[in-house]
């Protein structure tokens, strides 16, 4: 074979090189449309130039209520879920996570047994212990590596029907029950997406898609990210048995610790709070009590100073005019209502240990 | 010339002398040239020594050795690997003789073949890729079908000639053989496995799906591997899906991913443009074989599995196995709550219509 062949071979082998890599071809792109969706284009190996619409499941407008309250070491968490009045999909689905702590019937089995038969735990935990509201909402535990994920759809058997709730409509009653504190997680909220036929038949099968290139790599992000994120107080900070209280501050020092980088706390507030929480985990772990019991309450008084009425109630988070006008931008209204309640649950651990342990004395004299 | 019953050769700066006693032409060197005076037969050189190029003296003779700096590597198929620098793997061959060292500017050939039937692919042709030799010394191609699985060119100065091997899509067992024509019968092979590593196949009986879509060509059991959360991740899905409709039909599974991944060809027969040459044929029928090419963009790298879904086309024989409608937007919710992402269904309004499931979120 002469050079002039092996030349077109070297051609033939780098134009495989540039497949590879994944050139874009110059037409290829996202381009959104006049209704908020996203024509995917992208030339196949054949040369064809193959276009997809990507409907996100954005265009909902959600709003979310984080309800907790304790009651004897059982923390029942509640989201009340509005779909504003501007969304233009229902919204259907949605999912917090990490979950910790979860309290079930039937309890959740080990990880270590067979899969089946604890997946099957989970399904059945789910029925028994995820409340959901009326109106076709179904709850599911999933297992994930730092917990579980909790999930709550609502689905119609005519895919033609939009369901969930409708815009300028809200749910309450998206519950469980933890023996954790909570902290701040992420609820990744999805509209109803509702796909034609006359979508399907004007654009190409998704099948012809090739995701290895620059605008597939692009698409595969917005399928991943097609949600709109929420923080809503969840079950996430292990109390530990025996009790412990320098253990607990610790760990809730940590969850603290990631709330500057979520922009629910301004770094100089963030570093205050975090030089108080190790001083009273030092306090606690030198039996200093009374040292760390100052610090926490330090700590609530600060918080307080930000938001008004944190320790009122519980269960009340309603951002209404009043909160609104004593909010600073120190700190997040949610993000302060979770921090005040974990620091309480301390304190009111240690004030009953204190008791129990004087009961105990006053026996035994 | 060494002749029979010749006198020694000349040679006056290092004279030959003749033995009386053995009948050797001898010299005050170590080479020997045997005279077989007795017999008339040619004079010949010993065992390792060779007559110089004017045929006037035995020198001791150079045999030269062709070695690839590996034995056997891993690779992954193309287009199946997270970075591209696993598919490819730069190799030396070098080409040296017993005497004087490394041999310069020699001519050596590079053969890549694939074992067939190998990868989990149970057919096989001469259109079959076999890998893309590449090196900057290559002069010429020797293969006339797959011109990259065969190269020539010359060592360089330090008797080296420097290639790499680059994985086709299709996983398999493969062997580069080096040659060189001053290297007689000496060869040498490296073995490179094309595989995506790890994959584990799905139980073939489960009370929570069905597999279904082996093909004479990737028969029943060995399309369905996957890596093992993903194995993880669809077989909880099945569960869920099953005790969420007990009385319906379990999940039917069809193509994942081939026991060793890479490119799964299904092949239609159907293909019409020649984007796939030269790894498909043009048939009399006007179209083009797809074999080796790849429709399914991916199910490469056991992260994706198909889920019969034919809820449209009542008259076909996977209707009555295929997720019914009323079932779909709870399918799709329990996917979404166990971090699945989907789009919408793939072959939409036809039979062959089904979920295509990034199991890890990803494609691949």
């Amino acid at each position: 074979m002469n050079t002039s062949i092996y030349k077109s071979t070297l051609l033939v082998l780098l134009a495989g090189v540039s497949l590879l890599a994944g050139i874009a071809k110059a037409e290829d792109g996202i381009v959104k449309n006049a209704y908020g969706d996203y024509v995917v284009t992208i030339t196949d190996r054949n040369g064809v130039a193959r276009r997809e619409l990507f409907i996100p499941a954005t265009k909902i407008d959600p709003a979310v209520r984080s309800l907790w309250h304790l009651s004897d070491k059982v923390i029942t968490y509640r989201y009340r879920v509005h779909n504003g009045s501007l969304a233009k999909q229902h919204l259907n689905l949605f999912i917090v996570e990490p979950v910790t702590g979860l309290i079930t019937t039937p309890p959740v089995i080990s990880k270590q047994a067979n899969r089946r038969d604890y997946v099957l735990t989970l399904i059945k935990a789910s029925k028994n212990s995820i409340q959901n509201p009326s109106g076709g909402w179904d709850g599911d535990i999933i297992d994930i590596p730092a917990g579980f994920r909790l999930g709550w759809g609502n689905a119609s058997q005519d895919p033609a029907l939009p369901s969930g709730l409708a815009p300028g409509t809200g749910a309450s009653g998206f519950g469980y029950q933890s023996a954790d504190l909570p902290g701040i997680a992420i609820m990744e909220l999805r509209g109803d997406v509702t796909y034609t036929d006359d979508t399907y038949s004007q654009y190409d099968d998704p099948e012809m898609i090739d995701m290895q290139t620059p605008v597939g790599d692009q698409y595969q992000q917005m399928q991943n990210n097609d949600f709109v994120p929420r923080y809503v107080a969840a079950a996430m900070i292990a109390v530990p048995v025996p009790f412990d209280a320098a253990v607990l501050l610790d760990r809730i020092r940590s969850q603290v610790a990631t709330w500057p980088s979520k922009q629910l706390v301004d770094a100089t507030f963030a570093a205050q709070l975090d030089r108080y929480l190790l001083a009273s985990v030092d306090a606690y772990r030198l039996n200093n009590a009374k040292v760390g019991k100052e610090h926490i309450e330090a700590i609530r008084k600060m918080l307080e100073k930000e938001h008004h009425y944190l320790d009122k109630e519980d269960l009340d988070d309603e951002d209404n005019e009043e909160h609104k006008t004593a909010t600073r931008f120190t700190i997040d209204r949610l993000a302060a209502r979770v921090l005040d309640f974990d620091l309480k649950y301390v304190l009111k651990r240690m004030k009953k240990d204190d008791e129990g342990e004087r009961e105990r004395g006053d026996k035994e004299k | 010339m060494c002749v029979p019953n010749a006198p020694c050769p000349i040679d006056t700066t290092n004279p030959w002398t003749l033995n009386k006693t053995t009948k050797l032409c001898e010299r005050t060197v170590a080479e020997v040239c045997t005279i077989s005076h007795a017999s008339g037969s040619p004079c010949v050189c010993d065992s390792g020594y060779e007559w110089d190029v004017g045929h006037t003296q035995c020198l001791p003779q150079e045999t030269y050795n062709i070695a690839i700096d590996q034995d056997s590597v891993d690779l992954q198929p193309a287009r199946a690997a997270d970075k591209q620098a696993d598919t490819f793997k730069w190799f030396r061959v070098k080409v040296t003789g017993n005497l004087n060292g490394v041999k310069a500017n020699t001519p050596v050939t590079l053969r890549a073949e694939v074992t067939a039937n190998s990868g989990g692919h149970q057919h096989d042709d001469t259109h079959r890729p076999k890998g893309y030799l590449y090196s900057d010394q290559a002069n010429t191609s020797c293969d006339s079908v797959q011109p990259s699985a065969c190269i020539t060119g010359n060592t360089d100065g330090n008797g080296e000639f420097l290639f790499a091997f680059m994985a086709s899509e299709v996983a398999g067992e493969h062997t580069v053989t080096a040659t060189c024509d001053v290297c007689k019968s000496n060869k040498d092979d490296l073995t490179i496995k094309v595989a995506v590593t790890g994959l584990v196949s799905l139980d073939l009986t489960s009370p929570d799906y069905v597999l279904v879509g082996g093909t004479g060509t990737h028969p029943a059991g060995s399309n369905h591997y996957l890596m093992p959360e993903a194995k993880a991740v669809i077989e909880d899905l099945a569960l869920r899906y099953r005790e969420a409709f007990p009385n319906d039909p379990l999940l039917h599974l069809n193509d994942a991913s081939l026991i060793e991944g890479g490119a799964l060809d299904i092949c239609t027969g159907n293909e019409t443009t020649a984007g796939c040459v030269p790894y498909c044929t043009l048939q009399l029928n006007g179209k083009y074989t797809c074999s080796w090419s790849a429709p399914h963009e991916e199910h490469r790298r056991g992260k994706v599995i198909d889920v019969r879904a034919n809820n449209v086309d009542p008259n076909a024989g996977n209707y009555a196995t295929s997720i019914p409608k009323d079932n779909e937007e709870r399918f799709t919710d329990i996917a979404f709550k166990m971090g699945i992402r989907l789009g919408f269904p793939h072959s939409q309004n036809s039979s062959n219509r089904h979920w295509h499931i990034k199991l890890l979120g990803v494609g691949q």
